[in-house]
């Protein structure tokens, strides 16, 4: 398998005000990244410009030596998959639509193939994928963003605190599957979170914000 | 769904034929009176494409722009858009009409699109720094009031001769269209068609809002602006050349909602263009009978069909 290098480089993590000023690392496929530390300190931030939701005023990041910050949406989109845990209000949308839309980035259409059959596969909601989204419950919605995220077909994914509303026993499957997902899909998994004790006995690389600064400690 | 398809696809067919050959006088399709082609040719069939036309053009920018704001309730019509186009073509009418009588077949249209593109222009600057809930639908319809007002002013201004013009168009009317000007009608509103078609794809990612749209290869602003635009043309052109019809663009979005649902937009586009001419041919038909005398106006018509329809999803979505 083809290993895949995500290096940050002195990236400023800003929105209105600077939150921190410059955050290097160095990230290889199969690497699963907890990111931790208290509302407002820029988790959600750093994973907003990762994926190209805000700008980048100063720093780089590398994908493969390939600028990120100077690619296209649509290249963008090929790199790195974001998902966040915010609810959708469409009464007539199923699970399998969703997947389907993360093949737009590739192919510019939105039908399924074997990339979202076996992104459905991979998080096991076939049971589930012809139910509308008003019928399925807070752990198989993140499932479902997941799976779009898969089937977009990225080295990359970035989960903003995904489990925010799942009860404790999907917490764990969840961060269970996303370390199967970085070790079994060779990708790199970078996912925000405030439930430490499960997220540090899943992931490898922990990184915590705490006074304006980044801590990598690595398993 | 394929029979649903071929449901509307049917009956879209059926009051064209009705719309053409049956009322209000039946003509055989297969007699050859020189006075009934003269009928059929240069007024009945023109009339029913125009309808065809102008039902499809509202209900796509209607559910464009429903999608685009993401508020249901959302068309050309309540969002002051015909409205912005008829100032314009009254204007063109009152003011500049007479000096330009040579170039009235593309003038209309152009002021048309102008006055729709201003207006839809002012509206999502208020839906970027208000939101898209019902403050929206008050900024339309206000601004819609002013430019009525504005138009009232002009027409005021002109001679009796244009206003009587300008009165009737606004009452809305399918036989105006003939010829040339049928022509570039159908060929604007095809092409522009054709080209919402294409974005079908990124504006159904949207609804996932878009942050994640973005996220996942759309360029949300730029597919934005374009379906803008090209909303814009659609109501515009048709407003210009029919007049300022009400409810087709906000009620036949929801009917195809109720009947698919899907998000397959497509599937969507495809459904909005059928009941959007279906309801302009059944507009239509019914402003053709005559009653004590005299033909109901078109806008008499389509708002007593989608009227009640409009209240029937609002009392349903909104029950307490």
């Amino acid at each position: 398998m083809t290993v895949h290098t995500l290096s940050i480089k002195q990236l400023e993590i800003a929105y209105q005000k600077t939150l921190i000023h410059a955050f290097s690392a160095e990230l290889k496929s199969g690497d699963f990244v907890v990111l931790m530390g208290k509302n407002g300190c820029g988790k959600s931030t750093l994973l907003k410009q990762m994926c190209g939701v805000l700008n980048i005023k100063k720093g780089e990041i590398f994908m493969n030596q390939l600028p990120v910050h100077q690619m296209s949406i649509a290249e963008k989109a090929k790199t790195i998959a974001f998902v966040n845990n915010t609810k959708i209000e469409e009464p007539y949308l199923t699970v399998e639509d969703i997947v389907c839309m993360g093949r737009y980035a590739s192919n510019l259409r939105i039908e399924k193939d074997e990339w979202t059959e076996n992104a459905i596969n991979i998080m096991g909601i076939q049971a589930i994928k012809s139910k509308y989204l008003s019928e399925i419950s807070d752990g198989e919605w993140q499932k479902t963003n997941i799976a779009r995220a898969l089937a977009q077909n990225t080295a990359v994914v970035l989960l903003d605190e995904p489990s925010a509303f799942l009860d404790h026993e999907s917490k764990i499957a969840l961060f269970e599957s996303l370390k199967e997902l970085a070790l079994k899909s060779n990708k790199i998994i970078i996912v925000s979170t405030h439930d430490q004790e499960i997220a540090l006995q899943k992931g490898n690389q922990f990184w915590t914000i705490q006074n304006q600064t980044i801590q990598i400690s690595k398993r | 769904m394929k029979f649903k398809i071929l449901g509307i696809l049917a009956f879209v067919l059926l009051l064209l034929v009705v719309d053409i050959y049956v009322l209000p006088s039946f003509i055989s399709p297969f007699q050859t009176l020189e006075e009934h082609e003269i009928i059929l040719y240069l007024y009945r069939i023109p009339k029913s494409v125009t309808a065809v036309i102008t039902g499809a053009s509202l209900a796509v920018s209607g559910f464009v722009l429903q999608q685009l704001f993401k508020n249901q309730l959302a068309g050309p019509y309540i969002l002051g858009v015909s409205s912005g186009a008829s100032l314009m073509v009254s204007f063109f009418v009152v003011v500049l009409g007479s000096q330009f009588q040579l170039l009235n077949g593309l003038g209309i249209p152009f002021f048309g699109i102008l006055g729709a593109l201003g207006v839809l222009m002012l509206m999502s600057l208020i839906s970027f720094k208000y939101g898209n809930s019902y403050i929206l639908l008050l900024f339309g319809v206000i601004i819609g009031m002013i430019v009525g007002a504005l138009q009232n002013l002009l027409t005021v201004l002109g001679s009796a001769g244009d206003l009587k013009t300008v009165t009737l168009w606004s009452m809305g009317s399918f036989s105006q269209v003939l010829g040339l000007e049928l022509v570039v009608y159908g060929l604007i509103c095809g092409l522009v068609l054709v080209w919402i078609y294409f974005k079908m794809p990124a504006l159904s990612i949207m609804v996932l809002g878009n942050d994640i749209a973005k996220t996942m290869g759309v360029n949300t602003k730029k597919v934005n602006f374009q379906l803008l635009i090209s909303t814009g043309v659609l109501a515009g052109v048709s407003t210009a050349y029919c007049g300022p019809i009400a409810f087709i663009g906000i009620a036949i979005p929801n009917v195809v909602k109720l009947l698919f649902k899907t998000v397959n937009f497509k599937l969507l586009l495809f459904a909005n263009l059928c009941m959007g001419a279906s309801m302009a041919l059944v507009g239509d038909i019914l402003s053709s009978i005559y009653i004590k005398g005299i033909n109901l106006p078109l806008n008499v018509t389509t708002a007593l069909i989608g009227g009640p329809f409009i209240i029937y999803v609002l009392l349903k979505q909104y029950r307490r």
